[in-house]
């Protein structure tokens, strides 16, 4: 079976080369594209990785738990001196998860832009990029090692580029596609430095390694060889975690993506590109737990993003930005639960988060569509009469992501608030307080979404007639994805049913091997700083039950209560809001705009980074020294050419001069 | 009457040379009885030359051992070479197919002095001794002499060729002096028994001995083009038929340079710390004025003329780090003639596809504009083989000069590689103004080109290569380990016969 793993990433990779053919050769004709050829090819490649997928979920489930590993090496990539470097695909049980996540969403979500993407003029432009992007994703999620899943991170970026910017005559969307590219950059900087901080200890010890097993087997037998290095590296990585996965202070691009078609922002910028930060520390679990203190800094910003998040999504109109935030806010939680060491949690969180976010983003699609490109929600309001199954299904992943039992993320959402209060990370104060704050989040975030239903679907109608006119529930080529994404939100959290609510966790136990330091260093390393991880991914509690179902009681009810309020601001006193916001002018226009960090970065990083790269390295630098310097070469060279030159006069007799002087010099330096 | 004995096993080895030398006859005589060299002839011109490559072939397992006395040696140093020169003639005719009727001169006689020219080469590249080394050279020029004149009714050719055969006469003049104070201080003429006698009496300091290698120093860098004695070299390119142009700075040069490291790897290396020095004077100024006087070139031929002689001082760093140790720089250099050659060939048919009758000649850059966007796969190829000359990666020309700069560095020569260098860099200007020509500009009536199939062929194999032999680094592309292979077994050969 492992003979196979090649067929997950390339058919992607053929579809993306096809359907680019296709965009290219019929990019300057008056005829358009067959879409009915598009969309097979487009559809078919991501189906076949799925089903590929599916057949080695099997294979293995036949193994061993401690076995459940394949890996199939390609080719020699990066072979100089003491460095070599396999293009090496690898599936374990993390993998596994991601590569279905990948697959399966990714799947419905290319059927689903048939309908959306039908009569562009980019259609198989679109589809090529999609395919692409399928492509490096799963690179990134079966990398064997660090610099593999780099190509795949820097794959994913540019297809993120690429799809923001899809509609870039409008100059707002590609710059909204260069400030993705741009922040996400910064990001894979310090990524990048933090692979060669690795590879230097790794080369020290004498095993020079980026493969993701040998470095784990390194840690498990050298820990104290990681200390610091384990806190610098993790920082890193976790930097650019922040830049791919939206967290503070890099977030600032997410919500401006959004300028990408709806399908993008549903699958790149909300079910899977933007959690391959989580992915990845995931899969350096082994790093992260070396380092108490880049655990706390995860765990920390993870939790201040989602709650900094969650608060700005309160005050936006346009349907997308709520989600975009949304996003970003639910992000963070997955960042505080592998913060603190749950593992398990964050990655259970990103599935389920997977289901409904890209069912809330597919639904705004949907209305997006029925509504010719309106997006303010303040101009919608009572579509659940004319859209039935866009708004049935919108608001299951609305009470979804609220966490109400037994959906989905009342699991995930939960089992990262349990682990982040029983956490041991950082000082003792520490993990009460980030419980605290994600604990709000929830209530806000709650109460955020039911304000998104509410003014869209229900309330009073503030659309045109014209508008009204137009509007219709999507074909089913869109709905179908809508119904299969909601059903998902439903059942998806049940594999991770908790001890206390007598389920196994199965997904848990699934993920076990993949998690941590090898299972057999696992005992000597438990005493060393990382209690709480083990005892976390062992599932042993020291709490009592009764704590744990009071919490559980305590989060359901905060998500109920952000609903109900919900429901009495925008639903029975719409006028309220109105008045809330006059009351408290500054607080509203703070939050209204964002907290003005765009604002702000604009002022300190980008304006002064302009004026650098402008008065100092373009007028001076590049005008004045390197010009100079290229000129003055050149200038001088034509000089001495035409000076030459004028020895070659075509006269034979000074040839033969030249050739007798030169003679004379050899014989003077050899004989004299 | 009884016949001396023949060996066959001599005539086998000397089986390249006899063919070569019957197809040239018969092509005497093909010219004296037809007006045109049709495709008929054509057809044979080639099985004449894949018979040689066969038997290059099946020489190749055959044990070797000087022949003839001494004169000649057939071992895989010389095959190779002889393959190469076959090879560069084969591309030669191939380009020539319409060029040939379009100037009015396809006649039998070009294909029989094509095949003398071939025949002295493979004379040179297995010459095991300096009367040998001399027969080569002056079969192979004099064929070259006339051949540059075949334009009989055009000014330029018949310029071209007297200045090639008085500077010539006038080189290999100093050529045998140098012969004979070799002779008349070791007593033979033989490589073998030079390299003896020079160790035997102590010679490697002996005055004369040191003045008949600067005399052959400036014969051979004649031949090879290198500065000061380089001065004919763009008259003769330019005005000889492009496809002749073609087959000096490929074929001759690379049997020019065979001979050099044969004659200076088994004879001279004792004293090689008295010529070192001067190889690396010969080869900053070879590369430095090649390049910066190519710049101010504006037509194409003379162009490629300076940058055949910025190439021969790349070559000449290989010579300069020739080392009894190792066969790095040997291998470095025949690398390089391999892939120079085939850039070059490549280059030059289609500059004979694009040349025509008339004032510019359709040799300026102007008659290059917009070929990129109107005729892709030449324009690719063109693009590509400029590239490769310019020495970028990952084209073969970027490790034809890493395997020669790297052997220098080895050898201690650090400065003369910064130079080389620097010298690539400067290059670039002139390469890629003729890419900027075929793609960055426009003009309204398209370039009028003949590119017949044999000029088709010659760009897709030479294009091949240039890509094959440069697409990665050893051991991802078998291919060149077993060139440098062959090379090191067969110098390990010369190495034990002349030390």
């Amino acid at each position: 079976m492992e003979n196979y793993l090649w067929v997950i990433t390339f058919a992607p990779l053929a579809g993306a080369f096809v359907n680019g053919i296709l965009a290219v050769s019929f990019s300057n004709s008056q005829r358009s594209v067959n879409e009915r050829l598009v969309s097979f090819i487009g559809c078919v490649a991501p189906l076949i990785s799925f089903v590929t997928a599916v057949g080695i979920f099997f294979h293995l489930r036949g193994l061993p738990e401690s076995e459940r590993l394949v890996v199939q090496t390609l080719f020699p990539w990066l072979v100089s001196g003491e460095l070599h470097i396999d293009f090496a695909l690898m599936v374990d049980t993390l993998s596994m998860v991601m590569v279905l996540v990948v697959t399966g969403v990714g799947t419905v979500i290319h059927f689903y832009s048939i309908g959306y993407m039908a009569k562009d003029d980019g259609f198989a432009r679109y589809f090529s990029y999609l395919n692409l992007f399928m492509f490096a994703m799963l690179v990134l999620v079966m990398a064997k090692n660090l610099p593999v899943l780099f190509v795949g991170w820097e794959g994913v970026g540019l297809c993120s580029y690429l799809l923001i910017g899809f509609w870039y005559k409008d100059i707002n969307n590609a710059a909204a596609g260069k400030k993705a590219f741009v922040v996400n950059r910064m990001g894979d900087f310090a990524f990048l430095i933090g692979i060669f901080v690795l590879f230097a200890v790794t080369l020290r010890l004498g095993h020079p390694t980026l493969d993701f097993l040998g470095v784990r087997e390194l840690i498990s037998e050298h820990p104290d060889a990681f200390a610091t290095t384990a806190t610098v590296a993790g920082i890193l990585f976790f930097i650019g975690a922040t830049g791919k996965s939206a967290q503070i202070p890099l977030y600032v691009w997410l919500p401006d993506a959004m300028a990408g078609p709806t399908p993008v922002s549903a699958l790149i910028h909300a079910a899977t590109m933007v959690t391959a930060g989580v992915y990845m520390v995931a899969r350096l679990s082994y790093v992260y737990l070396e380092s108490p203190v880049a655990m706390a800094i995860v765990a920390t910003v993870g939790a201040a993003t989602a709650f900094f998040a969650a608060t700005i999504g309160i005050c936006q109109k346009d349907i997308k930005k709520v989600l975009a935030y949304s996003t970003v806010s639910q992000l963070g939680y997955m960042f505080a639960a592998v913060g603190v060491g749950a593992y398990a949690a964050g990655i259970f969180h990103l599935m389920t988060h997977a289901f409904f976010k890209a069912c809330l983003f597919l639904g705004a699609g949907s209305v997006i569509h029925a509504m010719s490109g309106e997006q303010d929600m303040f101009k919608m309001g009572s579509l659940g009469k004319k859209m039935k199954i866009t708004s049935v299904t919108f608001v299951i992943a609305a009470l979804t992501i609220a966490g109400v039992p037994p959906l989905a993320a009342f699991f995930s959402k939960d089992e990262i608030l349990w682990n982040v209060f029983t956490a041991g990370v950082g000082p003792a104060w520490l993990p009460g307080f980030l419980w605290a704050i994600l604990f709000v989040g929830a209530g806000v975030t709650a109460f955020y979404m039911f304000r998104a239903v509410l003014l869209t679907f229900y309330g009073e109608r503030r659309y045109t007639d014209e508008a009204a006119h137009h509007l219709h529930e999507s074909p089913p080529v869109m709905t179908m994805p809508l119904i299969i994404l909601a059903a998902g939100s439903v059942v998806a959290g049940f594999v991770g049913v908790p001890a206390v609510l007598g389920g196994s966790n199965w997904f848990h136990h699934y993920l076990e091997p993949a998690i941590g330091p090898i299972a057999h260093h696992a005992a000597e390393v438990a005493g060393h700083a990382t209690e709480s991880a083990v005892h976390s991914a062992g599932g042993e509690t020291h709490a009592s039950h009764g704590l744990e179902i009071a919490l559980m009681v305590l989060s359901v009810l905060v998500g109920v209560i952000g609903i109900l309020v919900a429901f009495r601001l925008y639903l029975h006193k719409p006028l309220i809001p109105g008045r809330l916001a006059e009351r408290a002018k500054g607080l509203y226009q703070l939050v209204y705009n964002k907290y003005f960090v765009d604002e702000a970065y604009e002022k300190t990083l980008v304006k002064p980074g302009y004026q650098l790269s402008d008065k100092l390295c373009f007028r001076v630098v590049d005008v004045w020294i390197i010009d100079g310097i290229v000129n003055g070469v050149g200038v001088f060279a034509r000089l001495f050419g035409s000076a030459v030159r004028l020895f070659q006069t075509g006269l034979v007799r000074t040839y033969a001069l030249f050739f007798l002087l030169g003679l004379l010099y050899l014989i003077y330096r050899l004989v004299g | 009457m009884t016949f001396p004995v023949v060996d066959t096993n001599v005539l086998l080895q000397l089986a390249p040379m006899l063919v070569l030398l019957l197809a040239g006859l018969v092509f005497m005589m093909a010219g004296a009885f037809t007006r045109r060299a049709g495709a008929f002839q054509r057809s044979f011109v080639i099985v004449f030359h894949i018979v040689v490559l066969v038997y290059v072939i099946k020489l190749w397992s055959v044990e070797a051992s000087p022949i003839l006395n001494g004169m000649l040696i057939v071992d895989r140093f010389s095959l190779f070479f002889t393959a190469l020169v076959t090879l560069c003639a084969l591309g030669t005719v191939l380009t020539s197919a319409h060029y040939l009727d379009r100037f009015g001169m396809n006649r039998g006689e070009f294909f029989s002095m094509l095949f003398f020219s071939t025949m002295g080469m493979v004379v040179l590249v297995s010459a095991l001794d300096l009367i040998s080394v001399f027969l080569g050279i002056e079969l192979m020029s004099l064929a070259i002499y006339i051949l540059v004149a075949f334009r009989r009714r055009d000014f330029l050719s018949n310029e071209a060729a007297l200045k090639y055969f008085l500077i010539g006469a006038f080189a290999i003049g100093f050529f045998l002096y140098g012969v004979s104070l070799i002779y008349g201080v070791t007593g033979s003429t033989n490589f073998g028994d030079i390299a003896a006698a020079v160790a035997e009496k102590g010679l490697a300091r002996n005055p004369l001995f040191l003045l008949a290698i600067a005399l052959i120093l400036a014969g051979l860098g004649f031949k090879v083009s290198s500065v000061p004695f380089h001065m004919w070299t763009p008259d003769v390119y330019q005005g000889a038929p492009t496809p002749i142009t073609s087959f000096m700075a490929t074929a001759v040069k690379a049997a020019s340079f065979a001979a050099f490291v044969r004659l200076f790897y088994m004879c001279f290396m004792t004293s090689k710390d008295q010529w070192v020095a001067i190889i690396w004077v010969l080869a900053v100024v070879t590369m430095t004025v090649g390049n910066v006087v190519a710049l101010v070139q504006r037509n194409i031929k003379r162009m490629m003329a300076y940058s055949s002689i910025a190439h021969a001082g790349y070559i000449l760093i290989g010579i300069a780090a020739l080392s009894v140790d190792n066969n790095n720089a040997a291998s470095g250099i025949m690398f390089y003639v391999v892939v120079y050659a085939f850039m070059t060939l490549g280059a030059f048919a289609l500059i004979s596809a694009i040349e025509k009758k008339g004032i510019t000649r359709g040799l300026e850059e102007p008659d290059y504009s917009g070929l990129g966007l109107e005729r892709p796969f030449l324009g690719f190829c063109m693009a590509a083989f400029m590239f490769s000359l310019a020495g970028i990666p990952p084209t073969a020309g970027f490790f034809a000069k890493y395997y020669v700069f790297s052997a220098a560095v080895n050898e201690g020569l650090v400065g003369l590689v910064i130079i080389a260098v620097l010298n690539s860099a400067l290059s670039l200007y002139y390469y890629l103004r003729v890419v900027v020509a075929m793609y960055m500009q426009r003009r309204d009536v398209p370039v009028p080109v003949d590119a017949d199939l044999g000029i088709r062929i010659v760009l897709l194999i030479s294009l091949l290569a240039v890509l094959w032999l440069g697409f990665g680094p050893s051991g991802v592309v078998p291919g060149v380990e077993d060139v440098l292979e062959w090379t090191r077994t067969s110098l390990a050969k010369v190495n034990g016969l002349g030390m």
